[in-house]
């Protein structure tokens, strides 16, 4: 290996290490990203063929949606074409990032005590599973469009404006800290329970329903739909959705990110406590 | 019981470039694991299998169990070829990787007790006999209720041992098998496989804890670069490569300048004229007793302590040897 | 080993399995109530669907509540019992399948049994009694005999996915890590959680007989919900026969595959 390409890998080095805790810790962090960013050049192949599962998964709905509403023409509030380029959207957010894997390293951690080790390093624990997520959804953007561009034509959908789709994408970054955050929670309840897949089930459907990634709130039971817009889940399905089709103007975008704010803020500190009950409980073993 | 000759493996191995080159046309380099390596275990011998990393100790005791399909050579278990007949031979065989578990992790060691109990076919109170057994040397009923990913490492691998063992199989593939046990457990599981071997069993250890060998085996074969290149008992192997054998002879009086030139002196301390300690080498053909003669004509011998060559010094010496020869 | 032996594995690691919920209770009970909470799910979205169609290509609310209690219970039995066959390929790339061919038993069986999560097939049994309650309700009268060939298609069609899932995963012997070969077989079963009759052409064809997801929960849901009289006897033993065939052929072909990968099995991390 190069001198150079050392350089590119560990940034300190051949120089310096930053002073003071908090320079350190970004220090580390920036050493996740680029052994992630590593990872993933490594596994690049595999990253893109995920997006595997796309077409499959809109055909599924597409036939099904088509099969409903061609056997009672007009009786739906949203024509086929909608419905269509509804769920090819929904489809392409869902395989975004499994956020089910922040859950599932941190209870792999907890579970099998190698949490211990990144006790001793100086950067928060929540580091380890969001560096990987960061560099899937760098990722993911850059292969997403053409896939959505590619299934709008193969459909023959009319395709969205663009500064629509730049407000839908802006409310779907802004939706990433929360999501992340929950499924951080998730994770972190493998401190009492050891073994997260069941709440994770629980809250993966409550969230496709009430985020509109199953069904658009459209078609929902009103009750379910009233519950569903006072939640944030809509930020990152929804909420994009409607407004990339233009059934919802973006600028309620902004208020959205604003109450996406105020929600992160609240999980953050829940975060917090959850972490410092749960090293409480944390009875490590191993050896 | 085992024969293995002209015993050859080789690996094909990826050279990692960028992504794309490597799914078009895939460039692989090859790695001789194993170069004609040839042995016969009979029963009741305890053999140690040596080497440092990468030698092909493991991938030998995968060719034995059936695990990977040897190039070229025979390998012969029970007079079966273990590729094969994998299952007859397997049925007789008890094997443990130190770093990979024969356990389920959900599980307790209870049941998976159970399930090798079937695999075996065993009766339930040929278990609880060997249970008992085991028990007695390596401390494991308090364990049997817990599940398997709640026991921490040394735990884990005395449930290993035990599911290795539980069909007292004839012949014992140890690759690592005290990884993570403290000193009792060791000790007891080590007492455990000598009494195996003393029942007639065959062990086969391959192992980076020379304690460990000391302990159990008589016979050793020394693996470097997929070559066998000693095949003989472990004490032959000190004698013949000649490490510091030495004797420490305190005494009374001085001891004269010229004595002390004439002989191989590693240490030598004299605090006082009254006494000191001086440390020799014993050549590979003498006998510490003509070394201490010598100093006995010259002072008053106190005490005197002979230390045999440690198994380690000996393997580095010989590793350093044949790697040295490998560059040549 | 005899079927018979077979059959003591199997039955042991089931046990064991079952009685692992035990030790992980609190886990259990949240798995179980996972199960019931995607029944809610499941049911609002159905409804949603029912709502604009009361009937579409055959399907009405009652069969359509028969079909989801049969997708729950095919997918629990496939949690359950083969979902390692799509992720077997991380023990040939780890080199972890060399412990398991230590052990005088075929390591795919033992693979098996180490992974079975019968609380995950407990869990796939509420939901499915609140399914056939609500369709009982809706006046769903099954015979026995029409109640028992839908489970058989459903434990053959379990059993068929898991080798189609196996034989993707063993192309790892070749290819190295075929993560994105599990997920594209994983999104396949996508199509187990909709009626094949919505699909058209040469993909109904290709999906549901080629790869045999018309047994999933189709098949089995068209038995119980009309019956197997109504069906007539001819075409339930001729999906029948096609099932057993798809078996036949996945099975050759993941035996096949099985016996020339493990002759370029290297093993992996000492």
């Amino acid at each position: 290996m190069t001198s150079r390409a050392m350089k590119k890998q560990t940034p300190w080095r051949g120089g310096p290490r930053p002073a003071g805790p908090g320079l350190a810790a970004l220090d580390v962090l920036v050493g996740f990203v680029t052994i992630s960013f590593l990872e993933m050049r490594a596994y690049m192949g595999s990253s893109a063929l995920r997006l595997v599962q796309y077409p499959v998964k809109l055909v599924v709905m597409y036939f099904l949606w088509r099969a409903v509403t061609g056997a009672a023409p007009g009786r739906l509030g949203l024509d086929f074409d909608t419905l269509a380029a509804y769920y090819a959207i929904s489809i392409l957010i869902g395989q975004m990032y499994s956020f089910r894997r922040v859950a599932a390293q941190t209870e792999h951690d907890i579970r099998t005590y190698a949490v211990d080790l990144h006790l001793c390093r100086p950067l928060p624990y929540w580091v380890k599973p969001a560096a990987p997520m960061v560099l899937s959804l760098a990722g993911y953007l850059t292969l997403a469009l053409p896939c959505g561009l590619a299934a709008f034509t193969l459909l023959r959908l009319p395709l969205p404006d663009p500064e629509r789709v730049l407000a839908a994408v802006t409310c779907l970054l802004a939706a990433v800290p929360l999501r992340f955050l929950i499924w951080y929670i998730i994770g972190l309840s493998a401190f009492w329970t050891e073994e997260t897949s069941g709440l994770a089930n629980i809250f993966s459907w409550v969230e496709s329903l009430l985020s509109g990634m199953l069904i658009p709130f459209a078609l929902l039971p009103s009750a379910v739909a009233t519950v569903a817009r006072w939640l944030p889940f809509q930020a990152y399905a929804a909420l994009p959705i409607e407004v990339a089709l233009g059934l919802r103007p973006p600028v309620e975008v902004l208020g959205r990110v604003g109450a996406l704010a105020c929600w992160t803020v609240l999980l953050m500190l829940a975060g917090g406590v959850v972490w410092l009950q749960g090293r409480r409980a944390y009875q490590s073993g191993g050896g | 019981m085992v024969e293995v000759r002209e015993l050859r493996k080789t690996y094909r191995v990826l050279n990692r470039r960028t992504w794309w080159r490597d799914l078009v046309r895939p460039e692989y380099r090859f790695v001789q694991a194993l170069r004609g390596v040839s042995f016969t275990l009979r029963p009741g011998e305890s053999v140690a299998y040596l080497g440092p990393n990468g030698a092909g100790k493991s991938s030998t005791i995968k060719c034995l169990a059936g695990i990977i399909k040897p190039d070229s050579g025979t390998v012969r278990v029970f007079q079966q070829d273990p590729w094969q007949r994998r299952t007859e031979v397997l049925a007789r065989i008890g094997a443990v990787f130190g770093q990979k578990s024969l356990l389920f992790p959900d599980l307790t060691l209870r049941d998976a007790l159970d399930i090798y109990r079937r695999v075996y076919g065993l009766r339930r109170r040929d278990v609880d006999e060997f249970v008992e057994e085991f028990d007695t040397h390596v401390r494991v009923r308090h364990l049997l209720s817990k599940p398997v990913r709640r026991l921490s490492l040394g735990e884990r691998m005395r449930g290993e041992l035990m599911a290795a063992l539980v069909h007292d199989p004839d012949l014992l593939l140890l690759d690592e098998p005290t990884i993570g046990l403290d000193l009792t457990t060791r000790e007891g599981f080590l007492q455990l496989l000598r009494r195996r071997v003393d029942r007639g069993r065959t062990v086969l250890l391959a192992t980076h804890r020379l304690e460990d060998v000391e302990a159990v085996c008589r016979r050793a074969l020394l693996l470097s670069s997929g070559r066998l290149i000693y095949d003989g008992s472990v004490d032959d192997l000190r004698r013949k490569v000649g490490g510091k054998r030495s004797a420490r002879v305190r005494y009374r009086g001085r001891l004269p300048g010229a004595v002390a030139g004439s002989l191989p002196v590693i240490r030598r301390h004299q605090p006082s004229d009254e006494e000191g300690e001086v440390e020799v080498e014993v050549p590979p053909d003498a006998r510490p007793s003509s070394v201490v003669a010598e100093l006995e004509a010259v002072v008053e011998v106190v005490e005197v302590t002979v230390g045999y060559p440690r198994l380690e010094h000996v393997l580095q010496t010989v590793f350093a040897r044949t790697e040295k020869g490998d560059a040549g | 080993m005899t079927w018979r032996e077979v059959l003591g594995i199997v039955g042991k690691g089931l046990w064991a399995s079952l009685k692992a919920g035990a030790y992980f209770r609190v886990s259990f009970i949240l798995k179980v109530l996972s199960g019931l909470v995607r029944a809610a799910t499941v049911l609002v979205f159905w409804r949603a669907v029912l709502q604009q169609a009361p009937s579409f290509v055959g399907w009405d609310e009652t069969s359509i509540l028969v079909f989801l209690g049969c997708s729950e219970l095919f997918f629990g039995l496939q949690l359950a019992l083969v979902s390692i066959a799509g992720r077997f390929w991380v023990y040939i790339r780890t080199g972890y399948l060399d412990v398991y061919l230590t052990r005088p038993v075929d390591a795919r069986l033992l693979v098996a049994v180490a992974n079975f999560d019968v609380p995950l097939a407990v869990r796939s049994v509420p939901p499915s009694l609140v399914y056939f309650g609500l369709a009982a309700a809706n006046g769903w009268q099954p015979g026995a005999g029409d109640l028992l060939v839908a489970l058989a298609f459903i434990v053959a069609g379990a059993l068929l996915l898991g080798l189609i899932q196996l034989c993707f995963s063993l192309t790892s012997f070749w290819l190295g890590p075929t993560e994105p070969l599990d997920e594209f077989v994983n999104s396949l079963y996508e199509f187990g959680h909709y009626p094949v009759d919505t699909l058209s052409g040469w993909v109904r064809v290709l999906v549901a007989w080629c790869l045999g997801l018309g047994y999933v929960a189709t098949v089995p849901a068209r038995c119980a919900a009309r019956g197997v009289a109504a069906l007539g006897l001819d075409t339930v033993c001729a999906l029948a026969v096609g099932l057993a065939g798809l078996v036949m052929v996945w099975g050759g072909l993941s035996q096949l595959l099985w016996v020339r990968g493990r002759e370029r099995y290297e093993g992996f991390g000492g």
